[in-house]
């Protein structure tokens, strides 16, 4: 079978749909580039199966043609590169000569409509390869440009005060008070009828490129910049103006402007628009093989390519059924969109776990950490100079964040919080106070007896940074009942981190598994979390572990390492919606957290200067610390540049590895 | 497996059976791109092994530490006056081994330092009292570079000590003393180490005399990646020759007490690396083993799924990757078979000849 065509147009403007194609978005086709008017020909000739064409030819052509939907090149207000370069003003062009560059079809129309409807004339225009050069010289009165071509020359002209320049879109904006559409993406009909699924697969990897394309702008001005030699904030300023859409107004504007061809005599009917169905409305043979909500592997893992959604039974699906590097793929696919430049670099955050307490009245059956209230031997509340002591080592390796961590002591309320951090925010400003999990907010608030809200109001006003995500467990509550009765419910949990992002307090979101939950479970944590994100958006961060049974009262067996790779995927594929991940070195060892950052990780996580509840476990089984140093070798040695971080993941410094020490 | 891009030729030849170049070997070790590695390497293996994960259960028997080499990257090794310094006699061999048949071992894998002092009758006693405690038990034993050191010692020609050993009751050689074949990086790790061509002969030898035998590759040290590579082509050219070996056992560099200390030890990238592209590369091959002493346990999980159908031993007295700080503290029978099945792999116990054994003839009575 020979491969698809696909058309696309040598403009800047298309880079956003276009640029990932083949790079961040794969696509087995052969790629032709031209100008719109090219492409329209080469449409019509059958020389391309899939392309861009101008709104007007595809107006035209439409029974020929299969729209497909979320994709144009669109302007929203001016476009600045559909520009008209005039002696006159617009009403004194009657009668007078217009040239025009051949290359595209809708703008040389919307001329004729802006002047036969705004400005009542009947334009006299013609083709001229030099159109520009028409008008400087006298030959024309007016010359109307379209894509790079048009931004130059209004910065060639930008002092000449006897040329005045119109933007056909603006003009069309504040006539109609409708955007427009100059481009759209189309495939032949006949060849759709014999490939439905190729035009499906050119459509979807269209859709990733674009939205790659739309989350990295600075990419796209780099390739915009080495192709149009503009200068970066001209180029900034014009991609801001443009859209990629095709949802309302947009088609709105579209199908007015089809109206007033036809009115101009341009068309002649109304076009009849054939769309690409998408996979969730009516059936095409490609959507019935692969309903979604029973979609294969492929489906479900082109779908969140394609930015949507996996639901829970999807994620149950992947997890049974996908292959672990399809899923790797996949995830770390999604990674590098999330976190551009994550394919070279890793971060990792200088950080200090400061366990302040041991006493905790919770007893839940996976902790080996605790101590009974009135354990006068083995409980311990650390003074205020010892947690000074630990953060002043913290910040004398440069460390930034520190996280106070402690059991759920009935003798402390609020005002001992309030006063640990006023004085290490005080004693240390340069130290983020990353601390207090949604079971310690919600202790604070039972033994002081105040709301949850004024708890981290108050917790704020003395200096909180962010919350950590900690004593997430398994957010099911059917699994909280089983293994830690007393704690903090699911709905309590995120009443805690939606109140602290109400309150602008950023927070983590975590996950222990292998507590003796189903997989579907697992994925209706991730689900939870997801949810809560789109109303709220303060979670920052997402860190799986596996659980440690060790010294427990829970035995449970070990999850391997080949499956901690699979849910470091699967979380990435799932979480839609939280920006970075971690990978965990304390129960999964340096070497997987390495291969981890290859499967949908983008960060290390912290050092852990001291962490001593998971260690409680005593599981031989964990590692020991690593030191900055080793954290920046074991990134370094992954083939990735270390980056130090602070807890708002902004860089604190960019290592380079001694790659002389690195063995390949 | 349409995210294969980086690789889409080279998959192709491996979907095809087609041999990889050198080329393409040096394209897959220097690449980062574990997804594609893992993936191919993931789909050779299942093509070779379907779910089953091999392993043996077996004691090791280090009989001696002394030796006369002197190589950087040893931590264990002892000169002959070092206090430390030990020999085991056959009675004690002999003891551990009964011993660990009555615990259902059913082999024994023997390696030793080059002791100048002990001679071809030591070994053959050692061999003739296992068998005669414990027939059914194979003995896999005597790396290349101690059968090339008893044949100079002896001033008889390797294939006769092979010949002697195997009367004695000899089953198969291990791997051991490849470490890497290319000449610079092997001279400064084990100037005093036999070479390549002679490593090679060895196991030629070995072959032809009708044993089976496996192939080590010690990475992570001074070796290049390309180096890396030239060490699987001449073990393909050499299998292609002779078709007598079994297992291929890339091993990690452990960096603790011995020269080259101030190396890190391999990230578990390499490790994954080095095992997909040995799997792809050595198409002549059956098996690619994974020892778990020698990476992070859950690192063995992951292995298991870039190229890797074998788990070695339960090995319990190994002492030579502990000495050089292998943080590894190993398994039981009954831990291997669980840590198999919780990677969704089937266990199939074997020896190193890969044959099933029948358990009642191990121990005589």
């Amino acid at each position: 079978m020979p491969r698809l065509r696909l058309g696309s147009i040598e403009f800047i403007n298309s880079l956003p749909v276009d640029l990932g194609l083949g790079g961040a978005s794969p696509l087995d086709a052969e790629i032709v580039r031209g100008t719109p008017s090219a492409l329209n020909d080469l449409m019509l000739a059958g020389s391309l199966d899939v392309s861009a064409v101008s709104a007007f030819w595809f107006a035209r052509h439409a029974a020929d043609l299969v729209l497909l939907p979320g994709l144009s090149i669109s302007s929203e207000s001016g476009v600045q590169s559909v520009l008209l370069f005039s002696r006159h003003p617009w009403k004194e062009l009657k009668g007078t000569r217009i040239t025009v560059t051949g290359k595209g079809r809708t703008t040389p129309a919307l001329l004729e409509i802006l002047c036969r409807f705004r400005y009542d004339f009947t334009p006299k225009v013609d083709y001229s390869p030099s159109a520009l050069e028409d008008v400087v010289k006298g030959r024309a009165s007016a010359a109307l440009l379209i894509g790079d071509e048009a931004l130059t020359a209004r910065r060639r002209f930008a002092g000449d005060e006897a040329l005045r320049v119109y933007d056909l879109a603006e003009e069309w904006k504040d006539w109609t008070g409708l955007p427009l559409v100059f481009a759209v993406w189309t495939a032949r009909r006949a060849y759709f009828n014999e490939h439905p699924s190729r035009v499906r697969e050119a459509h979807e990897a269209l859709l990733v490129s674009k939205r790659w394309g739309l989350e990295n702008p600075e990419a796209i001005l780099d390739a915009a910049e080495a192709r149009s030699g503009l200068p970066r904030e001209t180029l900034r300023s014009y991609f801001s103006g443009l859209s990629y859409g095709l949802g309302e107004p947009l088609r709105k504007g579209m199908l007015l402007y089809f109206d007033y061809a036809k009115k101009a005599g341009l068309l002649d009917r109304t076009p009849a628009i054939l769309e690409l169905p998408t996979a969730s409305a009516a059936p095409s043979p490609a959507a019935t093989a692969a309903p979604v909500a029973g979609g294969s592997v492929e489906s479900i893992l082109a779908k969140a390519l394609a930015g949507g959604r996996v639901t829970v039974e999807e994620g149950v699906k992947l997890y049974h059924e996908a292959n672990l590097f399809e899923l790797g793929a996949a995830a770390s696919e999604l990674c590098l969109r999330k976190n551009p430049g994550s394919d070279k670099k890793a971060t990792f955050v200088v950080d200090r776990n400061i366990n302040y307490t041991n006493i905790c009245y919770t007893y839940c059956k996976f902790c080996a950490f605790y101590r009974e209230p009135g354990d006068v031997k083995e409980g311990y509340l650390r003074s205020t100079q010892e947690i000074f002591d630990k953060i002043a080592e913290l910040v004398a390796i440069g460390g930034t964040q520190v996280l106070l961590q402690g059991g759920h002591n009935p003798q402390l309320g609020i005002e001992y919080y309030e006063d640990i951090v006023r004085r290490i925010r005080a004693k240390f400003p340069q130290v983020h106070v990353h601390s207090f999990s949604a079971s310690e907010t919600q202790h604070i608030s039972r033994v002081s007896k105040i709301s949850i809200r004024e708890v981290l109001e108050r917790l704020k006003a003395a200096g909180l940074n962010s919350l950590p995500g900690g004593g997430a467990e398994i957010l099911v509550d059917r699994v909280r009942q089983a293994v830690s009765p007393l704690k903090t419910k699911t709905a309590e949990y995120f009443e805690v981190h939606r109140t602290a992002h109400e309150l602008g307090l950023k927070s983590t979101s975590t996950m222990v598994y292998g507590l003796g939950e189903t997989i579907e479970e697992r994925m209706m944590h991730l689900d939870a979390y997801r949810t809560q994100q789109d109303k709220t958006g303060g979670f920052r961060a997402f860190i799986p572990w596996s659980f440690e049974s060790e010294s427990t009262e829970m035995k449970m067996p070990r999850r391997t390492g080949s499956e901690y790779l699979r849910m470091i995927a699967l979380c990435r594929i799932m979480l839609d919606n939280i920006q970075h991940l971690q990978a965990g070195w304390v129960t999964e060892g340096p070497k997987l957290s390495q291969v981890a950052l290859d499967f949908g990780a983008d960060d290390f996580g912290g050092i852990l200067m001291e962490e001593n509840v998971v260690s409680a476990t005593k599981s031989d089984k964990l590692y020991a610390g690593v030191t900055k140093e080793e954290a920046i070798r074991l990134i370094a040695e992954t083939g990735k540049t270390p980056v130090q971080r602070n807890t708002n993941y902004e860089t604190v410094k960019v290592h380079q590895a001694d790659t002389q020490l690195v063995a390949g | 497996m349409n995210f294969i891009r980086e690789f889409k030729d080279i998959f192709e030849k491996v979907k095809a059976g087609t041999r990889l170049s050198r080329e393409d070997g040096e394209r897959l070790i220097r690449s980062k791109n574990l997804i594609e590695l893992g993936a191919m390497a993931d789909y050779v293996r299942r093509r070779m092994h379907g779910q089953k994960a091999h392993f043996t259960h077996s004691i090791n028997v280090n009989h001696t530490n002394v030796c006369v080499l002197t190589c950087k990257f040893c931590a264990w090794a002892k000169g002959k006056r070092d206090h430390d310094g030990y020999v085991l006699a056959a009675d004690e061999v002999e003891r551990r081994v009964r011993e660990a048949a009555g615990h259902g071992v059913w082999e024994v894998h023997i390696v030793g330092g080059l002791h100048a002092d002990l001679r071809m009758d030591y070994y053959e006693e050692m061999l003739r009292r296992i068998k005669k405690a414990c027939p059914g038990v194979l003995i896999q034993g005597f790396t290349a570079v101690e059968l090339d050191f008893y044949a100079r010692l002896e001033k008889i020609t390797v294939e006769e000590v092979i010949d002697r050993l195997i009367a004695a009751g000899l089953g198969g050689v291990p791997g051991g003393g490849a470490e890497i074949f290319a000449e610079r990086p092997r001279k400064l790790i084990c100037e005093s180490k036999i070479d390549a061509d002679r490593w090679l002969a060895v196991h030629r030898a070995v072959h032809r005399a009708g044993l089976r035998s496996n192939a080590t590759m010690l990475y992570g040290h001074l070796e290049t990646p390309e180096e890396r590579v030239d060490h699987l082509i001449r073990l393909r050219e050499a299998q292609d020759e002779t078709g007598g070996y079994l297992a291929f056992v890339p091993l990690a560099f452990q960096p603790e007490n011995n020269d080259l200390s101030y190396l890190p030890r391999t990230s578990g990238v390499t490790d994954l690396q080095v095992l997909a592209t040995s799997r792809l590369m050595l198409d002549n091959f059956p098996h690619i083993r994974q020892l778990w002493n020698y990476v992070d346990e859950k690192l063995i999980h992951a292995a298991l799924d870039f190229g890797v159908d074998d788990l070695g031993g339960t090995n319990y007295d190994e002492t030579i990757a502990k000495a050089a700080g292998s943080q590894e503290k190993g398994f039981t029978y009954d831990e291997l078979v669980a840590m198999i099945r919780a990677c969704g792999r089937e266990p199939v116990e074997v020896n190193s000849t890969y044959t099933p054994i029948r358990k009642e003839l191990l121990v005589a009575s």
